[in-house]
Parts: C-alpha cells; structure tokens; sequence
C-alpha cells in the first residue's frame, strides 16, 4: 500500500479575499506516480489553489505537507525549491534567451566565474532527451511554437527536480496533435513516479488522460479523488450540482426586434455571424474559450470594424468605426475584465457611472456636478449600490459593487443594448444575484441584453435564447429552456470537433 | 461643494507651510516686502509652465521638453522683434502659436503615432535646443525692446504683474480641470486608457491637446523669459522641465497618471522656490542646493506614497505615549 501515501497533501485549505472565500476548507490528496485532475466551472477556486500551491497566496488556514510534514510556501522561489513546478498560460520564459538558458535560469553552471556553456548545453539536451522532447537546445525560445515554449517549460521542471508539475489550462492554444504529444509526455513523467496536478475546461481531454480528479465548487470540494468517477456525464453533473433558484429569471422578452446582425465578418476571428436581440430579451452567446465570443461583442461594440455583413439596431443601419461610434449608437460593453478595462481607481464610485455620459450634465460646456450626482445617485439607490459608492475611491468598493457600477455606466449613457462579458467573474454568490436581478431590470425596461459567459448554468437560466458560437459564427439557435447543461457543453465541443 | 478643496492639497499646503515658517524663523529677511515680490518673480515663470507639465503628468505622460522650448521660443521672439521689426503685441502673439505648435509635435508623434512620451520629449529636449543654437549663430539677442521689461517687471496697484498671470492661468487651469467635460476626461484618460476609450472617450485626442496645452504653457513662459532679461538666448530654460515637473510631484500628481490637482503645483513651485529663497538668504552654495531640492522631491513623494503607514506609526507612538500602563502589560 505504499502507492498511495500522498507526497503532498492540503488539509482544510481556506483562502479568503474581501466579499469572496475563493477556498473553503478545501483537503486534496497528491500521491507520486498519478495525474490529478482539478476540476471545476470559472470561479470554483481552482486558480488560487494553484496559487496557493506555487507559493502567490498564503493560506488563511489549514496546512501543506509534503512527505506528512508541514511545509510553508512564503513565495514562489520556497515552492520551486519544495519541489513544485507551475506551468501557467503565460510561460515564465525569457523570450529572447535559448533554451538551455531558459532550462537553467537563475542557477547557470559555472566554471569558476565564467558561465559553463558546454556543460549547460550538455545539461539541457540530457533534460530535453530523458522526456523525448526533440527541441534544439541552443534555439532562442521565443521563435518556438507555443507548444514547443510549453515544452521547455516541463523541461525547466524537470531539470529543478520538481516532484509535482502544475499544469493550468496547458491546452488552450495547443493543437491536436500537440495535445496528444503533450498527453504522451505527461504520461511518460507519471510512470517516472512524479505528481501531476493538471487543470483543464475541456472535459474530454481529462477524462483520456487523469487517473483520479477533485471537483470543486464555490471554492468547496464538492468530489474528491475517491469520489469522482472519470467519467464525463458524472464529473459534469457533480461540476453543476443542483441547478436551483439562484437565478431569478423574469422572462421580459416582447417580440419587438431591437438588434439585427447579419452575416457580420470582421479580422478577428468573426466569421459570418448571424442573430437578432429583441427587446427585452437576453440573448446567450455559448461556446468554448477562442470561438469568437468575445470577438463578436467587439465587433459590436466597434473595437473590431466590419469587413463584410451589417449590424442594424432598431431599423437602423450602424456604421461603427470605434466604440464612440456604438456608445452614440446606444450599444453598451461590460468588459469582461473589469479591473483592466473597466474601472477607472482614481474615480469615485459615482464618478465611475457618469464618465460615459458626460454630455448629460454638461450644461453650456461647463459640468454641473449638482445633476450628476442626482442622476447617478439614483442610480446608485435604485440598483442597490452601497452609498458610500457616492463619495470612495471605487478600488475601496467591493467586487460585486463594482460591477454594478460599471453596468450603471451604461444606464447613465442611457444606452439600449448591453452587451455583457462574464459579467459575474470573481464576484461572490450574493452579488452574482444582484447582477441578475439588475439583468432583469435592465429586460424589464425594454433594453436587449447578450450575455457572454462561460458559466454554463448562468447562461443556460438567465438567457431567453442562446447561440452557439463556434469559428466566428452562430452554428446554432436554440431556446434556452430547451437545452440542458451537458447538451451545451456536448454542442460546444462537438462543434468545435466538426470545425477541426 | 466638499470637493471644491480636495484632500489632495493638504499635503502639499502643510509642507509648505511648515517650511515658510522654518525659513521665516530662521532668516531676517525672508518676510521683507522686497523678498517676498522677488519670491513672486521667480516662482512666476516655472509655475505657468507647471501646468502643463500637471496636465501631461495627469494623461499620464511626461513632458521633458519646456525648457528647450522656451530657450527656442525667446530666440524667435527677440529676432522677430529686433531683426524683423515685428510689432511686440504680434509678436508675443506669435510665440504662443509656436508654443502650441511645438506641443502639437510632441502630441503628434505621442498621441497619434504613440512613441512614448518620455522619447518623444526627451527627443525635443534634445532637438528644441539645438534649433535655438541655430538661430542667430548661437548668440544671444539682447535689448530687444524697451517695452519688454515692464511685461515682466511693471506693476498694478503695487502688485507685480506676473502674479496677475499665474492666478490668472492657474484659476483658468482649475476651472477646466473642474468644471469641464474635458478636464474630466484628462483625468479618466490617465487613471484607465483602456477602460477611457471603452467607455467612449477620445483618448488620443485628449493626450494630443494636453501636449498642446503644455506648448502654450511654455510659450507665456518664454515670453515672461525674454521680458524679464530683455533678451533672448538659447541658454535659457535649462532644467525648467525638472523643477515644473518637480513642482507637478511635490503638489502630489502621481507620474502613473490620473492623479493631480492644478492648484497644488503652485503650491509645489512655491515650496521648491521658497527653499531655495531661503538657501540664497543664507548664502548656501548653488550645487548644494539641488541636493537640497532633490531630498524634498524624494521626501515629499515618499510622504505621499507612505501617508497611511507614516499614520498608523504616528497612532501607535501617540497611543504607546498616553497609554503606559497598558503598553506595559503588553510587554509582559
């Protein structure tokens, strides 16, 4: 029974930041020799278990073991030294340096005061050999493929010794056959005896390659590895737990027709997408990260300009040649990432809802601070901000207020059509039902809303209608109630698939 | 109304108080009528060209430039007059379209062609100069006109006229920044770029005309220049764009953009000026002096980006101090 005493092991891991506790009480076993699978929808907590493992965050409670002692991890450099190794979406290579400099960064060989080159060559090409990786060891990083920059950055791991591999979504800009070689390599470093800890949306992929799989949920295990069947059905119906009455839908669709896109292309990944918003009415946009999604929404916002096709909003043909041409048309974006493009942190928070309609207080080129604050004081009143929204820097307010605040931007500019990205990313439970009610109201008054999001049960309740967006068009309109959870993720995947 | 003096000033007023007593104590002549007007003068022309150094710090920018351009800019107006029997009304007219011009071309190449702005201007620094050199040979113009001095030196109702111009152009300045839509979006511009332009604001436009600002602020500065030494020279302005920009920081606008208030640079331009006022008074050497400059630089931003923990130092001393009995429980 040797096999299964864990290397590293979590106990009752909590990781709380303002308004959300992002890990509660989360236990995971690591035993040598598996690959575990850390599952779990956008906003389940497993980024910052990650973080927590590879030393970012200090747990608030609970301890780490490795071997059945308790360990610190105070920052990157003590888990890299412990042992761990993390490969994140952006690689930490130097770009313009070679491979094997990338492999030994930080503990270069040396003769003496003079950098061993030959030794670290020897060094790297033995690494890169041991996992079958056939990459050059003096070719410059940054003019490999990503797969290949993926590649170098297992071998950094192995040649620091690591005993776990952290892999977090490693298979988003790979293609098949890069992921099958990766699959292959991971497996090799398995029967090697080390752990692999591997994150990943695309269910498919995990079921082919894990040995066991933890499920979390609201930063909650909800399945550990004892538990979870590698199977997709169940690891999805465990992902989604009950699908109850959070979501406070109000249908508000009327058959008026508000927003017309036809068979719009732009340069960025959109290719011949077609759909209407009515009034009223919450159209879902579905499918898989980089199947043009996100780039619809630019197009519509005019970040994108069109190549081809036409966008009309409420009869009327749109020229829109950047997003003031779409603000002035009515066309309203909640970025998906609300820190970066969002939020302006030298602004209040009332400041924050009248940047984008400062011609509505301007009175003879002067502003008239007393009607903005009345308008965006009601704002602030009737979509339940906290009032001290009014007077505190916004990065004072919570996450769930701020979104709120960039939603109330738009009602301010007295926008008609919403476009709405992940609006409900990093936002705790009880906020996330104030954005859908505010996604009611905002139907409830007539405007259409798209939403984006990659939170499956929240697309599926709140939409009326959802497309699914796959290579830059709408492959299918269904109603919403029609379809189920797992008929999405099916649909999406099998689209992408048939794509491929 | 409550924003009318924003808390932002305090900092910076407290600091200038505190040194005008220090010097006040410490030197005779500091509070004489003649010293205080003579502070006046010199504070004049590196605080008109503070603002714009404020409204391109506030973009988000930097702007290295306004000495070079005020060295070009006496140049061209000393010639215009001297040489080219240029009326002085026109001329000054003049040199505060090549101000904006010269802003245009950093704005340009910042703005629209998007090199950062610290190249481009270091670039005009470099290139602003050199243009002066060229004029003339090199040398300087001197007795440009008769009518020049009194610009710069005359007075109305015993107050000398370049304190008519800074509170002139400073409540102009705050009035913009305040009160219009554009001075909100100089400020949304700096604090968010990307979050600016998502939300339907003209960003290029807006780091384009502060540029331009800050070029009319160096022109009314290099009028004030020539009018003061009755000359032009292409020596003039060296290092202005230090102290206006020192003046922009020691008034609290931070160089990341979206932070600043107009009024505090004055207060900044004071403070540096005051100290050095008092430096002359005691007869310190000028080298020294720039150390001394360069301390409150560092000092005056270390407060402002400390404050909070510089605060809860002070409540614990305060705290450790009226209570004893209870620090030495802790103690034990």
């Amino acid at each position: 029974m040797e096999e299964s005493v864990p290397v590293w092991e979590l106990r009752n891991v909590t990781k709380r930041f303002p308004g959300v506790v992002a890990n509660d009480s989360v236990s995971l076993s690591l035993v040598a020799g598996r690959i575990h699978g850390l599952l779990g929808e956008n906003g389940c907590g497993k980024s910052t278990l990650v973080k927590v493992l590879c030393g970012v965050h200090q747990p608030d409670s609970g301890e780490i073991l490795c071997a059945g002692r308790p360990v610190v991890l105070s920052d990157p450099i003590a888990a890299r030294r412990a042992g761990i190794a993390t490969v994140f979406q952006e690689f930490s290579l130097v770009q313009t340096l070679s491979v094997a400099e990338n492999i030994y960064l930080g503990r270069l060989p040396r003769n003496r005061w003079r950098i061993d080159w030959p030794a670290m060559r020897e060094g790297a090409r033995r690494v890169l050999g041991r996992i079958h990786v056939a990459i050059d060891p003096d070719a410059i990083v940054g003019e490999l493929s990503t797969a290949g920059q993926q590649l170098v950055e297992i071998a950094k791991a192995i040649a620091a010794n690591a005993s776990m591999i952290i892999l977090d979504e490693p298979t988003t800009a790979l293609g098949p056959d890069e992921i099958a070689e990766l699959h292959r390599l991971l497996l090799r470093l398995r029967d090697d005896g080390r752990i692999i800890l591997y994150i990943s949306h695309r269910l498919d992929e995990v079921v082919e390659l894990v040995d066991e799989a933890t499920i979390l949920k609201d930063g909650r295990v909800v399945s550990n590895a004892a538990e979870t069947p590698v199977e997709i059905r169940a690891i999805v119906r465990k992902m989604v737990g009950r699908v109850d009455e959070h979501f406070p839908k109000a249908a508000n669709a009327t058959g008026d027709a508000l927003l017309d896109v036809r068979s719009i292309h732009t340069s960025n990944r959109v290719a011949g997408a077609s759909f209407t918003v009515g009034r009223g009415e919450v159209f879902g946009l579905g499918g898989v990260l980089g199947s043009g999604r996100t780039e619809i929404a630019r197009a519509l916002f005019g970040v994108d300009v069109l190549r081809q096709g036409e966008i009309r909003l409420r009869g009327k043909s749109l020229k829109l040649l950047s997003s003031r041409d779409a603000i002035a048309a009515g066309i309203a974006l909640v970025p998906e990432n609300r820190k970066s493009d969002g939020l302006f942190f030298n602004f209040s928070g009332l400041e924050n809802i009248s940047i984008a309609g400062l011609g509505r207080f301007t009175h003879r080129a002067m502003l008239d601070h007393a009607r903005e604050r009345r308008l965006a004081q009601g704002l602030i009143r009737s979509l339940r901000i906290t009032p001290t929204a009014g007077t505190a820097l916004v990065g004072e307010l919570s996450g769930g207020n701020q979104q709120k605040i960039v939603i109330a931007r738009w009602l301010f500019a007295q926008a008609e059509l919403f476009v709405l990205d992940e609006p409900t990313q990093g936002i705790d439970v009880g906020a996330k039902i104030a954005v859908y009610q505010l996604i009611n109201e905002l139907t409830a008054a007539g405007k259409g809303v798209i939403l984006i999001s990659s939170d499956y049960d929240e697309l599926l309740a709140m939409s009326d209608r959802i497309g699914i967006v796959s290579r830059g068009r709408i492959v299918a309109i269904r109603d919403a109630r029609s379809l189920d959870k797992a008929d999405l993720v099916k649909a999406s995947a099998d689209q992408e698939e048939l794509a491929a | 109304m409550k924003r009318l003096v924003s808390n932002q000033i305090v900092g910076p007023l407290a600091a200038l108080l505190l040194v005008a007593v220090f010097v006040a104590l410490t030197t005779n002549r500091f509070l004489d009528v003649g010293n205080l007007s003579n502070l006046i003068l010199q504070v004049s022309i590196v605080a008109i060209v503070a603002i714009g150094s404020t409204i391109v710090i506030i973009t988000g920018g930097i702007d290295l430039s306004p000495g070079s351009a005020i060295a070009l800019m006496t140049m061209v107006f000393a010639m215009a007059i001297k040489f080219g029997g240029v009326p002085l009304p026109l001329a000054i007219l003049l040199v505060l379209l090549i101000g904006v011009l010269l802003g245009a071309v950093n704005g340009v190449l910042t703005a629209y062609l998007r090199i950062p702005s610290f190249i481009t201007t270091l670039a005009a620094l470099s290139a602003f100069r050199g243009t002066a050199f060229m004029l003339n040979n090199g040398s300087p113009v001197f007795s440009v006109h008769p009518m020049l001095e009194p610009i710069f030196y005359g007075s109305l109702l015993g107050v000398p006229l370049p304190l008519f111009y800074v509170v002139s152009l400073y409540a102009f300045a705050f009035f913009v920044m305040r009160y219009t839509a554009f001075g909100r979006t100089i400020y949304a511009v700096g604090g968010n770029p990307q979050a600016a332009a998502l939300s339907g604001l003209n960003v290029a436009r807006t780091r384009f005309l502060a540029f331009v600002i800050a070029g009319a602020m160096a022109g009314v500065g290099a009028v004030l220049m020539a009018a003061r030494l009755n000359s032009g020279s292409p020596n003039y302005g060296v290092g202005m764009e230090l102290s206006a920009i020192a003046a922009a920081v020691i008034g609290g606008a931070s160089l990341a953009g979206g932070r600043g208030e107009i009024v505090s640079t004055v207060i900044g331009a004071l403070t540096i000026v005051i100290v050095q006022n008092a430096l002359n008074l005691n007869a310190v050497p000028a080298s020294a002096q720039n150390v001394i400059i360069g301390a409150i630089i560092v000092t005056a931003v270390g407060v402002d980006m400390w404050r909070a923990e510089i605060g809860r130092a002070l409540a614990f001393i305060v705290g450790a101090l009226t209570s004893p009995g209870q620090k030495g429980k802790v103690d034990q």
